[in-house]
This record gives structure tokens, sequence and C-alpha cells, in this order.
């Protein structure tokens, strides 16, 4: 069931909308240019040279040759991990800080996806140095590991906090791995997550009054606080002094609150100076709805058109406690917004042209995108049922304004169609050209990783599929 | 996940090769056996006595131990130390800026750096020096210090008689004797015996 | 060793008590009387450790320690540190604790004792001017083999090379007690946690053992320690640098010009 090149312009009609009959965009927005993935690689390479420069104060502190007992060699390699994971926390906090130099060059999708990555290894590596750092002690004192622990608790200042931030950090750990994630609410599992700044706070004393190359005053201390001060300026920067700068500016509200499908809303907003907004389509932001039973639950939504200088609008499905909420949203409802965010957007693409596929109210992000593609775009759109493809009007004034090929294929997954279109040849014989092609991925996980299979199956360079996935 | 695996299989191998590339005792030597300038007899420099780390007392172009002249009886370094020797006349075997000596003087002081030692807090390494075959002196030259300062120097110099409150300042003067707290710890203790069985 | 032989006196050290004691005579005696002196200030010195050694199992004070010896039969040596310590117990506000560590351990006292009572004796046998220094516990009495007052360093805390204080006098006891190295601790008698504060502390007066404990109470007591030994009022007086490298001393501290 598909529909090539439909023609239709206009928003659904039966809408109660102010707004309801105009085009998003007036005048077609720019297509931005490409970012190329510099910024990405610059940080890359600075961070693994920070890597580097965290351990060579050990390296340069260290006479060859002395370490000849296993106490002494187990005691060393505890100080490398020591050292290794006090700089993996700070990154680990930088990638979190939402900055937006950072949101911009790398964003918040591949940050979020890096912040997983570190966040594993960065509990394997503060495991190791507890440990590395008990058996050398104990074996150094002749004791048993236990009485170790006793005596570092005891006598040791700084250590009953460090041991529990590595409790902490090890909730958070386990609470993050996906299968237990999903048993949790988000609610605690964000607590959970949350209580990993105290890690930064409680890990901090320790490693001053008994990091071996920190406790003394000098160059590598200096630095190593200086590094500490970076991350937390960037932090206060990212979540509190932008973010409020932001709001102070734009003074968002709600205008309306429109119904687009049975379980689907559209929020409309106002506010000022919304024509100086850098937003691209596709990106998100963080949303707060300054109502009493509301206000302090954060919920990141995209953008659902691109700017245009007199609104900005967001597409929800109404799924479950979380959202529900949102339907009696009155106009004039203050709105806190943290973002845009999101590296989801025609800018970052690697190729000229692009294919997007959309699974039910995924599609909003795309929506907003293809306002901004260079023309030969291709959308898939797939929806369980007619009832759920959202903006279908839209979206057909757009594929002609934009030159832009839609497929609307819906039905079950299992249905022979659907099946048949998603498979890489369903995919060749659809967009011959897709592995010369950026790939945009939002939907259910299922489809999505069905998707990448296929496209990775019909020959498309991982670095050309894009994911837009709003984790933490 | 996998790079998150990739990242902490990266980490152990490098975190191995570093302990293992310091752990291995070819890289430099450890004990460095300095002559040291005459402050008794400046006529006679000191001898480079070069012994290995690990074979103490086993060299056997070893001069004849020379006894000695001065007032003193010898000290033995360690009791149950029965092999201590004279030294100060081994033959020079690879003096790096040393003054090659052709005859070795009846007493001289040298000094003789002992292995290092690691201890939960870092590095231990003691240097004696030695007049003829008696030491005259245990100094540590690498101990680890420092930290827990948790002291404010304003706290304290409230309602204080005394002098001071700068920050302390290093004299070196013609001195009789030293005034200090007596180092204790185990890896003192060793590194001082490897410098006295290198010594004698 | 010429330039030695050029003056007069004798130089010994020796390794007791786990560190190194160095006598220095600089009367002009005969060497015979000289080594004698000598052999019986080691000879006192080697008894002093074997009664008061905490590390072998069969010292005195180990055995009064376990009860295996009374109070009634104790030497009268043991006898006189007991009621020492008690007495500096009391003087150092308790402090000065020689079961700080939970068994009876008069180490802060003994070291600095022993070497005054070798000093004194050393006086009364005619050799009035000597230095005896154990492990940094320092006895000066007369002059030193150039004919000048004694010049006693005090060990910079950070560098084991250099000195951070030159004290100069003809009858001194100075008494050292210092944490150079990091993770040793003194014991705070009263927390059961390890001092923190000063770095080293430095004891001025006439008797050693007396100066020893007073060092030793004072760097337990971590940055109060100072008021405490600036309010003395029995003719001690003090050196101190805080574990913030900063040195504190007293304005009538013997020092040199």
């Amino acid at each position: 069931m598909t529909y090539p090149h439909t023609h239709a312009a206009g928003r659904r009609t039966g809408t109660s909308s102010r707004h309801g009959g105009r085009s998003a965009a007036p005048v077609p927005p720019q297509v931005p240019e490409r970012r190329g993935p510099g910024g990405r690689r610059l940080l890359g390479v600075l961070l693994l040279v920070g890597l580097v420069a965290s351990v060579l104060p050990w390296w340069l502190g260290t006479p060859a040759g002395s370490l000849r007992s296993t106490a002494a060699t187990v005691t060393a390699a505890g100080r490398i991990t020591g050292l290794i994971a006090g700089y993996l926390l700070l990154v680990q906090v930088l990638m979190m800080s939402r900055l937006p130099v950072l949101e911009r060059w790398i964003g918040g999708e591949q940050m979020a996806r890096w912040h997983r990555d570190v966040g594993a290894t960065l509990l394997i590596t503060v495991l190791a140095h507890m440990s590395l750092i008990l058996v050398g002690y104990a074996d150094l004192r002749n004791q048993s590991v236990v009485a170790e622990v006793g005596t570092l608790l005891g006598d040791y200042e700084d250590m009953v906090s460090a041991f529990v931030a590595t409790g902490i950090m090890m909730t958070v750990g386990f609470s993050s791995i996906r299968a237990i994630r999903r048993a949790l609410p988000y609610e605690l599992w964000h607590t959970l997550h949350l209580s990993s700044y105290l890690v930064l706070l409680l890990g901090f004393g320790h490693q001053f009054t008994h990091g071996a190359q920190l406790y003394k005053p000098g160059p590598v201390r200096t630095g190593w606080i200086a590094l500490y001060l970076l991350v937390v300026a960037a932090l206060l920067w990212g979540r509190v002094i932008a973010p409020l700068a932001f709001n102070l500016r734009y003074r968002l509200r709600v205008a309306d609150v429109v119904a687009e499908s049975p379980d689907t809303i559209s929020i409309y907003l106002t506010g000022e100076r919304l024509g100086q907004l850098a937003m691209l389509g596709g990106q998100y932001f963080r949303w707060r709805f300054l109502t009493r039973g509301s206000w302090w639950h954060s919920r990141p939504f995209s953008v659902s058109a691109a700017t245009n200088g007199r609104w900005l609008r967001l597409t929800v499905k109404i799924v479950g406690r979380h959202t529900a909420d949102l339907r009696n949203l009155e106009p004039g409802t203050r709105v806190w917004a943290e973002g845009p965010s999101g590296t989801f957007t025609a800018a970052h693409r690697v190729r000229e042209r692009t294919l997007l596929i959309a699974g039910g109210s995924g599609i909003t992000p795309i929506r907003a995108m293809l306002e901004e593609l260079p023309p030969g775009a291709a959308l898939i759109y797939r929806a369980s049922t007619p009832a759920d493809v959202l903006l279908s009007r839209e979206l057909d004034w757009l594929a002609q304004e934009r030159d832009t090929s839609v497929w609307y294929v819906i039905g079950s997954r299992n249905d022979p169609g659907p099946r048949q279109v998603m498979s890489p040849d369903g995919l060749r014989q659809l967009v011959p050209d897709v592995a010369r092609r950026d790939v945009y991925l939002c939907g259910p996980p299922g489809l999505v990783e069905q998707s990448v299979r296929a496209l990775r199956r019909a020959g498309v360079p991982r670095r050309q599929i894009h994911l837009a996935t709003f984790e933490l | 996940m996998r790079r998150a695996f990739l990242a902490i299989t990266g980490l152990a191998a490098s975190t191995t090769a570093l302990v293992v590339f310091k752990g291995s005792p070819s890289a430099t030597p450890v004990a460095q056996n300095l002559p040291t300038a005459q402050p008794v007899n400046p006529s006679g420099p000191g001898t480079d006595p070069s012994a290995a780390p690990d074979a103490p007392g086993t060299d056997p172009e070893a001069g004849a131990p020379t006894p000695s002249t001065s007032a003193g009886a010898p000290v033995s370094p360690k009791p149950g130390k029965t092999t201590a020797r004279p030294s100060g006349t081994k033959a020079t075997t690879k003096p790096p800026s040393a003054p090659r000596t052709t005859k070795a003087p009846q007493s001289t002081t040298r000094r003789v750096t002992g292995n290092g030692f690691d201890n939960e807090y870092g590095y231990v390494q003691v240097q004696i020096v030695v007049s003829g075959t008696r030491i005259i002196e245990a100094v540590a030259l690498s101990l680890p210090s420092g930290g827990e300062s948790d002291i404010h120097s304003g706290d304290v110099s409230n309602r204080y008689d005394g002098k001071g409150g700068e920050v302390v300042q290093k004299q070196n003067a013609n001195l009789n004797t030293v005034s200090g707290a007596t180092e204790t710890s185990n890896s003192y203790k060793q590194s001082l015996r490897s410098a006295i069985e290198q010594a004698f | 060793m010429p330039a030695a032989l050029t003056r007069p006196g004798l130089c010994r050290v020796e390794q007791i008590m786990g560190t190194a004691i160095t006598l220095d005579l600089a009367d002009d005696l005969p060497p015979a009387t000289l080594g004698e002196l000598a052999d019986q200030v080691f000879a006192w010195m080697r008894e002093v450790d074997a009664r008061f050694s905490t590390y072998k199992t069969d010292s005195e004070v180990c055995r009064f320690d376990r009860g295996e010896v009374l109070l009634s039969e104790a030497s009268a040596d043991l006898r006189f540190v007991l009621e020492a310590c008690a007495d500096l117990w009391g003087v150092t506000d308790g402090f000065f604790d020689a079961y700080a560590t939970g068994r009876l351990d008069p180490s802060g006292f003994v070291k600095g004792w022993a070497a005054q009572v070798a000093s004194d004796r050393l006086l009364a046998a005619g050799a009035a001017n000597h230095c005896v220094n154990a492990g940094g516990d320092v006895r000066v009495r007369g002059l030193s083999p150039s004919g000048e007052p004694w010049r006693i360093g005090i060990r910079h805390p950070w560098d084991a090379m250099s000195t951070c204080l030159v004290l100069t006098g003809t009858d001194l006891a100075v008494a050292t007690s210092g944490v150079y190295e990091r993770g040793r601790h003194v014991l705070d008698p009263r927390r059961g946690a390890p001092a923190s504060g000063l770095r080293s502390v430095t004891v001025v007066g006439t008797d050693l053992g007396v100066a020893d404990a007073y060092a030793t109470a004072a760097l337990a007591m971590g940055a109060p320690g100072l008021g405490w030994l600036d309010r003395l009022d029995d003719g001690h007086t003090h050196s101190v640098v805080t574990d913030d490298g900063r040195q504190y001393y007293s304005a009538a501290i013997p020092l040199t010009d």
C-alpha cells in the first residue's frame, strides 16, 4: 500500500488550530551547510590526548625498574587505573554537561552512546582500581584484603566517601544494564542516575589526600584541579546558564493544543524573538511545562516543523501517564525548554541525497527535517494502520514543494507488504541508490533495529545511518 | 557495548604494558653510586664503588681491605652481618663522569645509594655516606611526603608569641649534627639495607 | 682518616635501637680513655635497647606489658621510665601517652632519656665537651672539636639533604618528632586516629627525654600543639613546621647568627 508522489496541500482539516491552513514554511528555508565530522574527530583526539596526559605523571614519577615486588606492581597498576578512572569520570560528566559546543559538534545522540560506552569502561576501571589497590596495599602491609579494607576505612581520610562513591557508581552502572533499566520505572532510574553527580563530589577528596601523583602541590595537582573546575564550569554552563539565557530570551508559552489523531496531539508554542532562534529541523528540546503537576518533569520531544519565526510545534503521541497531562495544557502556560539538541539534522548528512524512514510518531523530527533537505529525498513512512499516519497532508504538500518521494507502508510488521519493503532487496528496489544516501531513522526500537540490519545488508555504510535517540 | 569492551580491553592491555615496562630492571640502573666531594679530606677524590645491585660484595677485582686508621672502632652496619669488609678501594669499572682514581686513599667519604622500594605512598630510596668503614650518615633521597593539609596557618598564628609563619626555608650551613625524626618504615629499612650491602 | 686525626676526640656511630647513634667526644683525652668512654656509652645504649625495645618480645617492657613482670619486680630503669611517662601524660594533657597504640610503648621518651643519661654520665666522667645524637635526638655539652659551640641543624621536612633551622649552644637538648614520610602516623591518643596539621616539631631544653616527649605530644596534638608549646613556661623553646610548609619558632630559640 504505497502512495508515491501523493499531492495534497495544507494541514489536516477538522482541527481547531488558529494556524491551520497555513503552510508551515512560507519561504522554503535554506538547506543548511554540511557540518562534517571535523568537530567529532577533534574532540576524539583531544580526549585521547587527555587520557595519555592523565597517566603521564605516573610514568614520569616512577623510576624504571622500581617495580620489583608483586605488591609494588599491583599497586602501580592500581594507581594507573585510578588516574584513568579519575579522568574518565570527568569525561563522563563533561559528555552529559549539554555544553552547547559539544551538542553542536557531536550531538546528544552520539554523546549518549559515548556516555554509555565510557560509563561501562569507567565502572570496570574503578573496580579494577579498587581491587588492585586493596590487594597491593594488603601485600605491602602483610595483611589480608579484608583487614586492609578496615585499615583504609579507619585510618585514611576521605576513604569512606570514596567507597560510597564506588557503591553509587556500581548501582548506577547496574541499573543501566538494558534489561534492568527496562524493568525500572523511568523516574527511579533517572533519580539513580542523577545521584552519579555525588560520585564526582565523594570521589574528589581521596584523589588528593592519597593519590600518589596528586597529593603534592605542583603542576600535576593544579592541572587536575583545573580539569575538575573546567568540567564543573561546563556543567554549570550547559545545564544552568545556557538554558536560563535561552528561556529568558525566547520566553516560550503554549499557544494551542491540537489533536492530530485519536492518540496524538500537536502543541504549538509562541514566544519572543523566535526569528532569531537557531534550530535545525530534526532537533529536539527537553521540555518542562510549568503547570502545578508536571513542572518537575523534563521530557524530550523533537520539534515537528522547521523554524518559521512565529511558532514552534511539537507533535506528541499520548502513551500512558507520562504524556496524558499534555492534552489539558492551557494556552498561556509557560514552557521551560533546554536545547536545541541533536545531530539528527540535514546539516549532519554525509551525502547529498537522503532516505528517511519513519515509524508511527517517529515522523515528527523527519517532518521538520524534510523542509531543510536538498531536493531528491525519499521518505518511507511505516504505520500499523492508516489512522496512525500523522501529518500526512503536510507531508504530501512538502513532497511536492521539495521534490521528495513519499511511500506510506501500512500494515503489521509481519504482513507481506511491509516485510518485502523493509528487506534489503525491497529497499534497493524502492531506492536504487540507497547505498549512496544518508539514511535517517526514527521510530519504535523494533523497526529501527530491523531497518538498520536491512540497510547494512543493502550496503549502506554505518556512518551514513543516523538514528534519533532520546536517552537521558 | 562493543566499543566499551574494546576500550576496557585496550586499557587493561596498556596498563599491563606500562607496569611491565617500568618493572623491567634493564631500563636504567637503579643504584647510582656517585662519588662525592670530600669535605674532610679535599685531596682525595672519592672512588666510585660501582657495586652491582644484584651481586653485592662479589666483585672479584675488589682491592684488599684497608684497615681503618681512624680513632673510632669499626662499626658493624647491621647486627649479624659479619662479612662486612672495608671498601673504598674498588676499581672503577664504568665511571660516567667521575674522576678516575689511580690509588685508593686510605679514607674517603663516598655515597652509596640503596635500591628503591615502593610503599603505598610512593617511592623510598636511601643513600648512605660511608667514611672508610663507617656509615656517617643515612639520608632518604626519595620519600613520599606531603598531603593531608587541612590546617590553615591563619588558625595557627592567632595568639602565637613566637616568630615565623613564613614558608619553611632551606638552610645549609656548617653543622656538627642534625636533629630529625627517625625513619622507621619498612621501605626505608629495605633501601638502607641494600645500600649497606652494596657499600660493604 | 687524616683529617679526623688532626682534631682531638673521637667520633663513633653504631646502629642500635633500630637507628644510628652517633657519639662525638671533643675532649682532648688520651685515645684509650676516649675509646673506653665510647664503649660505656654504647654498652648503655644496647642495655636500654634490650630492656625497652618493643620489637624484642623478651624485652622487659614487653614482658611487663604482658604482665609477666610485676611493677615491684621491675628494674629501676623501667620504674623510672614508667613514672616519667605518667608525669609527662599529665603535663601534656594526655597527648604523650605511652599506651597510645594500645600497648605499652615508651619509645617516645626512652630514646631521648637514654641519650640524656649517657650525656650525664660522660659529664660525670670528665668528658664535658660532647655530642650524643640518638636517631635525631641530640644532646650537646661544651664545645665542638673546632672550639666553638656546637651547631645543630634541624632537618628540613621535605628535603633530607638540607636543614630548616640551625641552632647553636653549649648545653642543649634538641629533640625532633616528625612525619616526613606519608602514611607514617603519630596517633592522637584521644581520637585513636592519626594526627595531622604538624609535619615536624622540635623542642629545645636541657632534658632530652622531656624534650622528646614534648615533641611527640605536640605532634600528636596537631595544629593546637603549636599553641600548647607556645604556652609552656618551663624553659623549653620550639620550632615547628606545619603541613602547609610554614615554620614557626620561639623567639628565645638559640639560633645561629
